[in-house]
């Protein structure tokens, strides 16, 4: 994943702007501290000269009191600007460039842009800093003509993001007054960055679809299976002259079927515990992008439920545009948080077909998605849980026992570990162990093959206990 | 495009944990101790006022604390105010301080928002500003100094004056 989704340049501009090239867009004006410093210095002797009847002060004011007058009158004119981005979509750790031009609409001393962007856009390479997430980048400024801006803009976290902001100030020719408008950057969205899974990890039962994995089941494939007796209406091409011969009876080859796995990728989204960037749900939504990706490559149907409340499906389909609509459907995750107990039952057949292979990444924090994941295993699906919490909880610094505290939380965890695994389900830590600490620039695009990679060998069944 | 003046990110003013002054903010300074020495030079029992100035001027010169600036204009002015009472500053001089006071100011504005689009730039449109504020306080020293009789219709004219002022600046 180098390049970003989109392609060429865009208008990325805004209500003000209106995503046309070069727009004007109406400036809010306000007295600069220049002129408040000039009309009290200027104050002081006029005051004077009035009260004490002296007209010798008014000496000391009369240059204060030109300059004011000559650049008194309120500037009226707009500024034409206008705000692009080389792409509207990208993967996480990929760079937009945002480049914006500003020109005021009359005699100006200066004009400067300033970009702001939400903590998960990061601002590189500029004077003021390198890659810092999100705050003000440092502002261009220039004369009282076009100022042209470009910001290199890396994607640090996945969702949908719209606060991008872009201040342009003008300054009025004599300094007295300023000129401001915000222009709003158009929404960014980043997909989930996601890891590579080379060893797919396969259900027992394959569906009747054809695909790339070969079946127990016996049909017109080309992986050898078996040698079986003859039987009226089999080809005569597939005769296996050697076995006929050693047994005296016409045998025949028989080849493996070859069907498409169908895995559905759940999403607990019930709670969101860890840094932000390596949160739970960052490390969720991930993996089942990752899912998503290796499975979809290899033909086979891939599907995603997100577990919030009201819970959201995308049925199983193949190609890449599925890939695109399951990490379409995950990116709204994070605002749509609700109470709601999700209810399995409501998901139709179609999003959760019979036997297919669920893979559900959850913290394991809340009992609705742990009692969902046992629902789901005696309902005879095979279940693998990725644990992906990254964090310990931490105790209070002046608790009499925060060691003690954290060794038994810890033990609940095992417990319900060995719960799960009792009943059938595998619970694996992705991408590492939840024991251990996090830190907060550790990179969680580390390969799913770490966790799933030991199911590969054998497939995964499901089936009553 | 063409033409257009590129645009260049501007230096952390005084920002972070380094001083950094600039060079307008040093010619700022070296405006304000001539606007804070006239005064006393025509009248040293002003040096209060003088020291009172140079110690805001220094206090703000790194940027970060803007009223600092307004403090030694507005100091200077009341050393040039005690020195007209005095009878100790002319007219003249007088008039001469109130330019220094609006340099001094021009320069502390320049020394705040950065010389973006260039130093001659910056004088040049200044240059004007600087001229009209010694004619009009030369101008001001010539009435001032002209024995004109009390009159109701000097009060009107000048009432009168500061309405179109007013009108011009709401405009």
């Amino acid at each position: 994943m180098t390049a970003a989704v989109g392609h060429g340049d865009r208008p990325a501009a805004t209500a003000a702007c209106d995503g046309q090239p070069a727009a004007g867009v109406d400036l809010t004006w306000a007295t600069t501290a220049h002129y408040r410093r000039l009309a009290s210095v200027g104050l002081l002797p006029l005051l004077a000269a009035v009260i004490l009847g002296r007209p010798g002060y008014l000496v000391l004011a009369a240059p204060v009191v030109a300059a004011l007058a000559l650049a008194a009158r309120r500037p009226r004119y707009a500024v034409r600007c206008s705000v692009r981005s080389s792409a509207g979509r990208c993967f996480e750790g990929e760079q937009l460039v945002i480049r914006v031009t500003a020109e005021p609409g009359g005699p100006a001393d200066s004009a400067g842009v300033q970009l702001s962007l939400p903590p998960a856009l990061a601002v590189t390479g500029e004077p003021g800093g390198r890659g810092r997430p999100g705050g003000p980048a440092a502002p261009v400024e220039g004369g009282g003509g076009l100022v042209e801006a470009e910001w290199r803009v890396t994607a640090q976290r996945w969702g949908r993001w719209d606060s991008g902001r872009i201040l342009v100030t003008v300054r009025s020719r004599g300094g007295l007054f300023a000129g401001t408008a915000v222009l709003g950057v158009e929404e960014i969205t980043v997909f989930p960055r996601p890891p590579s899974l080379r060893q797919l990890v396969l259900p027992a039962q394959l569906r009747t679809r054809i695909g790339d994995h070969a079946d127990r089941r016996p049909a017109d494939g080309v992986e050898f299976a078996g040698v079986r007796p003859f039987v009226p209406g089999d080809q005569l091409r597939r005769i296996n002259w050697p076995a006929t011969g050693r047994r005296g009876a016409l045998h025949v080859n028989q080849f493996a079927a070859e069907r498409a796995a169908e895995i559905v990728a759940v999403i607990d989204a019930t709670a969101d515990a860890g840094p932000p960037g390596d949160s739970s749900l960052d490390r969720a939504v991930r993996g089942a992008a990752g899912i998503a990706r290796a499975y979809t490559r290899a033909g086979d149907r891939v599907g995603v439920i997100t577990l919030y409340g009201p819970m959201r499906w995308i049925a199983p389909g193949i190609g890449q545009r599925q890939f695109f609509r399951i990490v379409e459907s995950v990116l709204d995750v994070r605002r749509l948080y609700s109470f709601v107990s999700p209810d399995m039952t409501r998901v139709p057949p179609i999003a959760l077909p019979a036997g297919a292979l669920v893979i559900m990444f959850s913290p394991l924090l809340d009992e609705r998605a742990i009692g969902i994941a046992i629902d789901l295993r005696e309902r005879g699906y095979p279940v693998i849980v990725a644990d992906v919490l990254s964090t310990s909880p931490a105790p209070p610094r002046r608790s009499a026992g925060p060691g003690l505290a954290l060794r038994i939380w810890r033990l609940e965890r095992q417990a319900l570990r060995y719960r799960l695994e009792s009943l059938g389900i595998p619970v694996v830590g992705w991408p590492g162990e939840p024991r251990q600490e996090a830190g907060p620039g550790e990179d969680a695009s580390v390969r799913l093959d770490t966790a799933l990679g030991r199911f590969a060998r054998h497939r995964v069944r499901g089936g009553a206990r | 495009m063409r033409g257009a003046i590129r645009g260049v990110a501007v230096r952390a003013r005084a920002a972070g944990n380094g001083v950094h002054v600039s060079r307008a903010a040093l010619a700022a300074a070296g405006t304000g101790a001539v606007m804070l020495a006239v005064p006393v030079i025509a009248m040293p029992a002003t040096w209060p006022a003088a020291i009172t100035g140079v110690a805001a001027g220094l206090a703000g010169l790194p940027g970060r604390w803007p009223a600092a600036g307004t403090l030694a204009a507005v100091a200077a002015v009341v050393a040039g105010g005690i020195g007209i009472a005095a009878g100790a500053t002319s007219l003249p001089l007088a008039a001469a301080e109130g330019t220094l006071v609006l340099a001094y100011l021009l320069m502390l504005d320049a020394a705040e928002t950065g010389l973006t689009g260039g130093r001659l730039r910056w004088a040049r449109s200044r240059l004007p500003v600087l001229a009209a504020g010694l004619a009009a306080a030369l101008i001001t020293a010539a009435a001032a100094a002209a024995a004109v009789p009390a009159s109701p219709w000097l009060v009107l004219a000048g009432v009168a004056a500061a309405g179109a002022a007013l009108l011009v600046a709401a405009g």
